[in-house]
């Protein structure tokens, strides 16, 4: 007590000789280059959040002038053809039976011009223009039998003066000699629209029709989705194999940790995988190119590449210093560094996790020609088994002391987790298909069924183990449509 | 001196190098004898302090008086960063197995009049584990509470830890008697 008090008293006020310039001038070093390093800090976030901005504008921007693009593009117009046909349909659903609203011919488009008694053509030129012809007043005030016989004339004489007609105008152009031709640059879309479409029948078309501009392009996109010729195969259901390789990174706390008869520590582990995995997936596909698929599938996590075990508030303690593996029974030594209060060296870890999956997923898929491509997200659910396992020799730092241990474990559990994929295939025929894709996932997991086996006699607190399981890799297969 | 205290605080809060520095005068010496208590090497002592100071620079936004003085709230700072450099230094001899050597016990008397710097040379052979809980519980006032936590170690330990402190103390102090039966 008294020697304490003596300790203490000579101890805590007083002032050690110092070379007080020499350490100022590198704590004024550091600091200068603390201040130049939190001055690099700014420039990267200031780059990614350029990039993000000028991306989201590019896309923005190349999505509206999509719109404007896709509606001079002949492609596009052909694909306006069937609603072109529904068009006319509302037209003879709903217009009051006149002379001029039956047509028979079998142009589509020649129907509308007729049924208005007007045609409107688009030039195939660079400069896409819309040209309304003259109206020709003796066929808009003849009867149908007499707009057949026109027709029939026009047809004879080969004359397709309407190219890619859009729709019919009654109102707006009342007087087409005075504006014959309309600059697609001239016009606004809600006026195109107008112009297309008159405000009557406007109110007679479907709710999508009605709107213009970004709402016309959602339509041309949907009717590229329901047009059959976009479409390899009509069957529904489809049985896929597959094969690739993938990469995890486990992530894996326990919150109160390890406890033994000489420490208690929480760990925290990150592993990274590099994976084996195959499975089958079955898919059907729904209305609107939705399709929903489920199957089974097999996730081998082999050989560790990375491990960071942290132990309470230390240090990250490993480097991997050689790694030998085969796929199914990883063996990695490490070197380990040191953590607050123990230090671990020569570390051999072996490992054997398998994860088997059940996904259930929703996507959409839009094809074009031969080729296909999907968005698929959803949930799985998912079995894992790991055996795993490590010897090491530990340090307290404390009480220096040595310890040469071994430790195992066993563990299986079931968790849930998100699935994401994106698809890009090719039609060989009608019945088979290859694919490859991208598949990401993240595993929820609380370790459950721990059985230990180890000099330290670990008891794994499991109700705190968790577990979270990161997944990305590249899958590739093939498919069969029946 | 409340107010020369605050006004070095605003400057620093500030960067300003000249209120650095008027800190780093007032407090080096006593930052780096806390240090020294912690550290067993004398460079990596110096280190420690230099690590202090620019954490409490760089951390001085952080001070809040009202829960207590810049002083205890260096002095933490400080011991914090002798606990790192211990610990790192601690894993550096583990792996050489060095262990500390016994010394010379000192009498009785020797020991009362030993002056600061003779306490230091005095401590530094005591181990490293015994030697960082003496010191935060019997000079720096941590309770085996706030030494567990800060060593994540139990409260057990800490205290079985400073029962050992207290006994390689008296191990190494003679009794003026034994000291002059051991010389006869």
């Amino acid at each position: 007590m008294k020697q304490e008090k003596h300790i203490k008293e000579t101890l805590k006020n007083y002032e050690s000789p110092l070379n007080m310039d020499a350490m100022w001038e590198s704590i004024e070093s550091d600091l200068d280059k603390d201040h130049k390093r939190k001055g690099w800090l700014i420039w990267p976030i200031a780059l990614v959040g350029l990039l993000i901005l000028t991306t989201g504008t590019l896309v923005f921007y190349s999505l509206n002038n999509k719109s404007l693009t896709k509606m001079t593009d002949p492609k596009v117009q052909t694909l306006i053809k069937p609603e072109s046909k529904r068009i006319q349909k509302t037209e003879l659903k709903t217009a009051p039976v006149t002379d001029n609203s039956v047509t028979s011919n079998n142009n589509t488009n020649d129907k509308i011009a007729n049924s208005t008694g007007r045609k409107l053509s688009l030039k195939n030129n660079k400069e896409q223009t819309f040209l309304l012809e003259k109206p020709n007043s003796s066929i808009s005030s003849k009867s149908s039998k007499q707009n057949k016989i026109q027709q029939a004339e026009i047809n004879k004489k080969n004359i397709t003066t309407v190219q890619k007609p859009i729709a019919t105008n009654e109102i707006h152009n009342s007087n087409p000699i005075e504006s014959p031709v309309l600059k697609l640059s001239d016009l606004s879309m809600d006026k195109m629209f107008a112009q297309i479409v008159p405000p009557k029948q406007l109110n007679q078309l479907t709710p999508s029709l009605k709107m213009h501009d970004r709402k016309l392009i959602m339509l041309s996109k949907k009717q590229r989705l329901i047009d059959p010729s976009h479409i390899p195969t009509e069957s529904n259901w489809r049985v896929s194999l597959f094969g690739g390789q993938s990469i995890s990174y486990f992530n894996e706390k326990m919150a109160e940790g390890i406890l033994t008869d000489w420490f208690t520590a929480k760990q925290a582990a990150d592993r990274s995988t590099n994976n084996l995995s195959f499975g089958m997936q079955l898919e059907k596909r729904l209305a609107n190119n939705l399709k929903i698929k489920s199957g089974l599938q097999y996730l081998n996590h082999g050989q560790i590449f990375s491990i960071n075990d942290t132990f309470s508030d230390g240090f990250i303690v490993d480097t991997i210093v050689q790694v030998t593996a085969n796929r199914f029974t990883s063996v990695t030594e490490t070197k380990v560094v040191t953590s607050e209060k123990i230090s671990i060296h020569e570390v051999r870890h072996y490992n054997q996790v398998k994860t088997w999956q059940i996904p259930l997923m929703l996507g959409i898929e839009r094809s074009k020609n031969k080729f296909d491509y999907s968005f698929s997200a959803g949930i799985a659910f998912n079995y894992f088994q790991a055996v795993s396992g490590k010897t090491f020799d530990l340090i307290e730092l404390f009480i220096i002391e040595k310890k040469s241990l071994n430790q195992d474990y066993k563990s299986s559990s079931l968790a849930l987790s998100g699935i994401i994929e994106l698809q890009l295939g090719y039609s060989l025929s009608h019945k088979f298909r290859l694919f490859a894709g991208l598949q990401g996932g993240r595993i929820f997991g609380n370790a459950a069924n721990n059985t230990n086996s180890d000099d330290l006699q670990l008891t794994l607190l499991t109700d705190n183990f968790v577990s979270k399981i990161n997944h990305f890799g590249i899958q590739t297969g093939i498919s069969y449509n029946f | 001196m409340q107010n020369e205290i605050q006004h070095i605080i605003n400057g620093c809060l500030a960067n300003d190098r000249k209120a650095q520095r008027e800190l780093y005068d007032q407090y080096a010496r006593w930052g780096l004898t806390i240090c020294r208590r912690y550290v067993k090497l004398e460079e990596k002592a110096q280190e420690a302090t230099q690590d202090g100071f620019l954490r409490i620079f760089t951390k001085i936004n952080t001070f809040d008086s009202n829960k207590g003085d810049l002083k205890a709230w260096m002095a933490r700072i400080f011991i914090n960063c002798a606990l790192s450099v211990t610990k790192k230094e601690a894993f550096n001899n583990s792996f050489n197995s060095l262990s500390d050597l016994p010394q010379d016990p000192v009498s009785e008397d020797d020991f009362y009049k030993f002056n600061a710097e003779e306490i230091l040379k005095f401590l530094k052979n005591m181990p490293v584990g015994y030697k960082t809980v003496f010191n935060m519980f019997v000079i720096d006032d941590f309770s085996h509470k706030e030494i567990g936590k800060h060593l994540n170690i139990s409260e057990i330990t800490s205290r079985s830890q400073l029962r050992k402190a207290k006994i390689w103390i008296k191990e190494n102090i003679c009794l003026d008697e034994l000291k002059s039966r051991l010389e006869s």
